[in-house]
């Protein structure tokens, strides 16, 4: 069995006397994709914020690569390969698609406090950065003004961002949310062939694009988690089926 | 940030290469600049060309915050009021050259800056503002009580020295030409740092700075240098105010002084290098022309702002940027 790239331990988060997410275990294995699903309100995103140090857990451990990262700050998270992509697409719009991507390929250097020094020294990334748009089938896009993209080209742009920085671990929030029935076709693919020497950790709502894509599956409701195994052990607990009927005949 | 305020000239479109490190188009207009320092003169009165020019400078600085990392500053004044006061001091008390004296009006703006920007940055938006606001108003109130700013009387018999033990600058066109210089030296300068590796961090700040922490910048420590930056140019400009007038007064450092640096870069053009300098000779005209009217000025400027701001956002050079689609 491969070894475990990110362990979460009972990781806790609290708002006053309401916990969003409560003693959540969760382990994603090295080169695996798994999801994170549950109803709506379970705490999917409070866990990726948490995993991400977007927010500060309350109670917990989370290890990442061999290491401790309960306590560092996002940037540290993203530095060690740990890069999330947003339910919102999340793009630089007044930077043109060239220049989103080459601004993550510029992170790995050292040069980044140079204010003395010409940005023309950032074209060297430009190769790269073509070839990741090349990639996410945006090469016609690459001198287009970001926010000018339609919705699923910023998703596509905001995914080949965080492919520039190489992660070892990627985290999708719901990245097919509000697509129409081809850019889900389209987005699926991409997954398959981002994870491919990574893992990837993503949210989804979208059962059908869960069962054809993950290995594992982790089910919250209301902060814990109720089962965990791959889709077809998951769909035949009776906690998680209360859970998605109970909800949705409420 | 909403979409809406954003330069509709995609950072990063393909150009052509850069003339001294600017675009061609504004090298251009740092070619109409250097004409109008150069020819200026011979129309309009050196005090008040050298005037703008200061104001130029702290524009320039202000809209590194502002237009290139997204951060509204309030506080602006205590820099420029600061930094004056300490140049002159050193030039009148400690005899100091002007070049020392400059440095060290310049430096300890940008200390100020360092504390105020420690301070500010972990909040944002309006509560940024309002923690710089809060801060120049204490240091007003230093300045106000303390002996060594002259208090109403105001810091004055500022010596203005030799430049380079050489120059004395007490002749007007010796002066005049080293503000001059100084000056399109400080566009060039702030030029250079928006479009470095650094500014390119700055301008994603601005545009997304969850996603920039997302993709591993540490985004608190870019801020900061920011707005150590912006601080040390604004005691730079001060300085060289001080010198030039011989006199650091209470309305230097004064909130009216914060606003007034609003509203050059805000008619200029948010974002814009040349939006400064066009935003401060447009800005300190009027105050010049409208002064005998007392109270009026500031309706007007009151008036302007608001139109700027409801109708115009993107200000006069913004507004010719968007229409030639190239950077100025």
């Amino acid at each position: 069995m491969a070894e475990a790239i990110l362990q979460a331990r009972g990781i806790t988060r609290a708002f006053g006397a309401f916990k969003a997410v409560d003693g959540v275990d969760l382990d994603v294995r090295e080169g695996e994709i798994h999801a994170l699903i549950g109803p709506n309100g379970a705490g999917k995103t409070t866990c990726f914020n948490l995993l991400t140090g977007d927010m500060p857990v309350t109670a917990g451990e989370i290890r990442f690569d061999g290491a401790s990262i309960t306590k560092l700050a996002t940037h540290e998270i993203a530095r060690r390969g740990l890069v999330r992509s947003y339910q919102i697409s999340s793009i630089f719009p007044a930077f043109t698609a060239l220049n989103n991507v080459r601004f993550a390929l510029q992170q790995q250097r050292s040069s980044n406090f140079d204010f003395w020094r010409s940005e023309l020294r950032l074209e060297r990334f430009n190769d790269r950065a073509m070839e990741l748009l090349e990639d996410l089938g945006l090469a016609q896009w690459a001198h287009a003004r970001a926010g000018d993209l339609p919705y699923g080209r910023k998703r596509a742009l905001e995914i080949a961002t965080t492919l520039a920085l190489d992660p070892k671990l990627i985290l999708l929030d719901e990245p097919t949310s509000g697509m129409g029935r081809e850019d889900i076709g389209r987005v699926t693919e991409l997954i398959r062939k981002i994870a491919k020497g990574r893992s990837v950790l993503m949210v989804e709502h979208n059962l059908p694009v869960v069962q054809g894509l993950c290995d594992r599956v982790t089910v919250l409701a209301r902060g814990r988690v109720i089962a965990q195994g791959n889709y077809a052990e998951v769909a035949g607990n009776d906690l998680v089926v209360e859970a998605y009927l109970g909800t949705a005949h409420a | 940030m909403s979409d809406t305020n954003a330069p509709r000239i995609a950072v990063g479109s393909p150009k052509a290469r850069h003339i001294l490190g600017f675009e061609p188009a504004r090298f251009v207009a740092f070619v109409l600049f250097v004409a109008v320092v150069a020819l200026a003169p011979m129309v309009v009165y050196p005090y008040f060309l050298m005037r703008v020019y200061c104001f130029i400078i702290f524009a320039l600085a202000y809209n590194l915050l502002l237009g290139f990392t997204g951060l509204m500053s309030f506080g602006h004044a205590a820099f420029f009021g600061m930094g004056g006061y300490l140049c002159g001091w050193a030039a009148r008390e400690w005899g100091l050259p002007f070049e020392l004296a400059v440095l060290t009006g310049t430096v300890t703006a940008g200390l100020m800056g360092l504390v105020f920007g420690w301070i500010a940055i972990r909040r944002t938006g309006l509560y940024f503002a309002m923690i710089t606001l809060a801060l120049a108003q204490m240091v007003y109130f230093v300045a106000l009580q303390a002996d060594f700013t002259g208090g109403e009387n105001g810091m004055q018999r500022i010596p203005r020295g030799t430049l380079l033990g050489f120059f004395d600058l007490s002749d007007p066109t010796i002066l005049y030409w080293t503000i001059g210089v100084l000056t399109l030296f400080s566009v060039y300068a702030v030029n250079r740092i928006v479009h470095s590796p650094f500014g390119q961090v700055l301008r994603a700040i601005r545009e997304n700075p969850v996603r920039a922490k997302s993709l591993g910048y540490n985004v608190d420590r870019y801020k900061l240098l920011s707005f150590t930056i912006s601080a040390a140019l604004t005691g730079f400009a001060a300085s060289l105010k001080a010198v030039i007038f011989g006199i650091s007064t209470l309305s230097d450092i004064d909130v009216m002084t914060s606003t007034e640096v609003v509203l050059i870069t805000l008619v200029g053009g948010i974002g814009t290098i040349f939006g400064s300098v066009v935003g401060a000779f447009l800005i300190l005209s009027m105050e010049h022309f409208l002064a005998p009217y007392g109270p009026w000025l500031l309706l007007v400027e009151g008036v302007v702002f608001m139109l700027f701001v409801l109708v115009f956002r993107r200000g006069i050079v913004g507004g010719l940027q968007d229409w030639l689609k190239r950077p100025l």
